[in-house]
């Protein structure tokens, strides 16, 4: 059997065995953090080289195309730009520095499994592997804030058990439905039982929740915001974008088992869609801690990827894809500048900003970016990504839906504006400058240029985007 | 036939000694390399520690860090449930391949055990340096 197309995922585990090994030697800091960078950078060119490979493996439970495929380029791009904004690990325990990396590999690889898994028992693995992972990295915050994070760990941790539940209980329905866990299998005789049992409805919907969580959909949403303020920034940073990428991997390929003709499956994830974003946008509103306002932000936008997946044709999911990877630019964007904002990594409020403009000039622009970005103004990737998953919807013509959807953008621009205005207001006293050093000045730039010209000239990633959901629709 | 029979039961009377040696060498090599001890009334009590007992068990509050040597017998505890459906379809793959196996997974258990030790588990609390 030719194991080549698994090379991303021996990557990976390659890299948490490298950091098992640092965690009993203890190397210093700066070599850590060079081999994480490099080996992140060899997994990224591991799944650029096993793009067009394809095929089935372990017992047909683990599917390699082009959909896992881009999606695990995604999730290895973000991997390589957290590192690179976390540069130095100021907010991590520094006992716990080799133990960080090597969660975030086995993390990631949870991630890897979770777009490529087929199989019931194979997704509940991949997910609960991605998951661990991130319960033990929540707390390994630097000493003064020590509390917090294990409380937000906990909740993460209880409200994750729930959602495996509900997941395990939804897949029992469907293999008593299908008498088979594959999902190939099952996609046979599932329109039929959409159509004649409510069973299988329900059986869809609970599955599906695990993956909401890790979305943090509307009604499995609660954690999000304790773990962000918990979390420390780099931990943050991943928690808010990677596990979002990889569970609409798997949302994506269960709706399409389900087909795209189930009108209470569609009726259902419209209405989770746009509480979430009600939910996330209005609570957002009143926020002071910068780190909680994007938690909500964050809730809002699984409600916008989710109009795009609702669409259930071919642009809608494209677009959905082509925006999430918008959307870890942006959120990359955002915490980037928080976390060269708190050398101790403490959080930092909306008024902490003030006179940003003056200590720090490349920061201030670097948040403009990314708070533009995400309330949708032209010319960034935000509005191109928001503008292709409305317009799917309109095509498959869920007026309301595509109207609520702009209300919310409407309401999300007035607290992202918030930011912006606080950053280029001018104060009496600024504070000191900020000094960047070069490589996260160097990331601030690329971000920047990246979240506009993505946004400008979608037409080749979206290409690839298209490319990715053809061949799972 | 009745070789076949007859082998096969060496083969466990075999596995039988192997069994026996393997639970008695531990004490009959601790027999020869111990030091020797007087027994008296006190090396004879349930619970013997070298101190005098005292109070009732419900008086004391025990250590947390016990939570950890469980831990680790958990984990050790639940690869032997993991183990029997290998011994199960042991005779389906070949030897080398299945023993491989074997070896990744009780490897990849081993590897906890490695990161427990080096972090001091198994010391006791006021030797314990690094955490």
């Amino acid at each position: 059997m030719d194991y080549f197309p698994l090379l991303p995922e021996i990557m990976l585990i390659a890299m948490s065995l490298v950091f098992f090994a640092a965690t009993l030697a203890k190397p210093g800091q700066a070599l850590l953090e060079r081999a994480a960078f490099v080996l992140a950078l060899c997994t990224l060119a591991a799944t650029w080289a096993t793009y067009d490979q394809s095929g089935l493996f372990f017992y047909k439970a683990y599917r390699i195309d082009a959909f896992s495929q881009t999606f695990k380029i995604l999730i290895a791009l973000g991997l390589v730009l957290i590192l690179w904004m976390g540069a130095g690990l100021r907010g991590i325990n520094s006992w716990f520095r080799p133990e960080y990396y090597m969660f975030l590999a086995l993390s990631c690889l949870g991630l890897f499994l979770m777009t490529s898994a087929v199989e019931l028992l194979t997704i509940v693995i991949s997910i609960e592997i991605s998951s661990y992972a991130l319960f033990v990295l929540i707390p390994l915050r630097r000493q003064p804030f020590q509390r917090d994070p294990l409380e937000a760990s906990i909740k993460y941790f209880f409200l994750g058990a729930a959602a495996t539940g509900i997941t395990l209980y939804g897949m029992s329905y469907l293999f008593g439905l299908a008498h088979s866990t594959y999902l190939e299998d099952i996609s046979v005789v599932l329109p039929g039982f959409l159509a004649t049992q409510p069973l299988a409805v329900i059986g869809i919907v609970m599955l599906l929740c695990g993956l909401f969580y890790k979305l943090a959909l509307f009604p499995l949403h609660f954690w999000m915001p304790d773990v962000f303020v918990g979390a420390a920034h780099e931990t943050t940073c991943f928690v808010a974008t990677l596990p979002k990428i990889a569970a609409m991997a798997l949302i994506v390929r269960i709706v399409a088992m389900a087909g795209p003709g189930s009108h209470q499956i569609e009726l259902i994830l419209m209405i989770m869609a746009v509480l979430s974003m009600f939910v996330g946008n209005l609570s957002a509103l009143g926020q002071q801690d910068i780190k909680r306002l994007l938690a909500y932000s964050s809730i809002a936008h699984a409600g916008y990827m989710m109009v795009g997946i609702v669409s259930m044709n071919q642009l809608g999911i494209a677009s959905a894809v082509y925006y999430i990877y918008g959307y870890l630019l942006m959120n990359i964007a955002c915490f980037a500048v928080i976390y060269n904002l708190a050398p101790q990594g403490e959080n930092i409020t909306v008024d902490g900003l003030r006179g940003l403009y003056r200590r720090s000039p490349l920061l201030a622009a670097v948040l403009a970016a990314g708070a533009i970005g995400l309330s949708g103004i032209p010319p960034t990737i935000g509005f191109t990504g928001k503008f292709m998953i409305f317009a799917a919807a309109f095509q498959k013509s869920f007026y309301w839906l595509v109207g609520l959807a702009v209300l919310n953008v409407c309401i999300s621009a007035f607290y992202y504006l918030r930011l912006v205005r606080a950053a280029y207001s001018s104060v009496e006293e600024p504070g000191e400058r900020i000094s960047l050093t070069i490589p996260a000045a160097v990331l601030g730039v690329m971000i920047m240029a990246g979240i506009v010209l993505a946004g400008v000239f979608p037409q080749n990633f979206f290409r690839l985007t298209l490319k990715a959901v053809m061949s799972v629709l | 036939m009745n070789d076949k029979i007859l082998i096969d039961y060496m083969y466990i009377g075999l596995f039988f000694l192997c069994g026996i040696a393997a639970a008695g060498a531990p004490i009959l090599i601790s027999l020869l390399v111990r030091p020797r001890t007087k027994i008296s009334q006190r090396t004879l009590q349930t619970y013997e520690c070298g101190n005098i007992p005292f109070g009732q068990s419900w008086d004391f509050r025990h250590g947390i860090g016990f939570y950890l040597y469980a831990l680790m017998f958990l984990a050790f505890e639940v690869d032997v449930l993991y183990l029997y459906p290998v011994a199960t379809v042991f005779h389906k793959v070949p030897a080398f391949r299945a023993v491989g196996l074997f070896v990744v997974f009780l490897g990849i258990l081993a590897l906890g055990l490695i990161y427990a030790w080096r972090k001091g588990v198994f010391l006791w609390t006021s030797e314990k340096k690094i955490y």
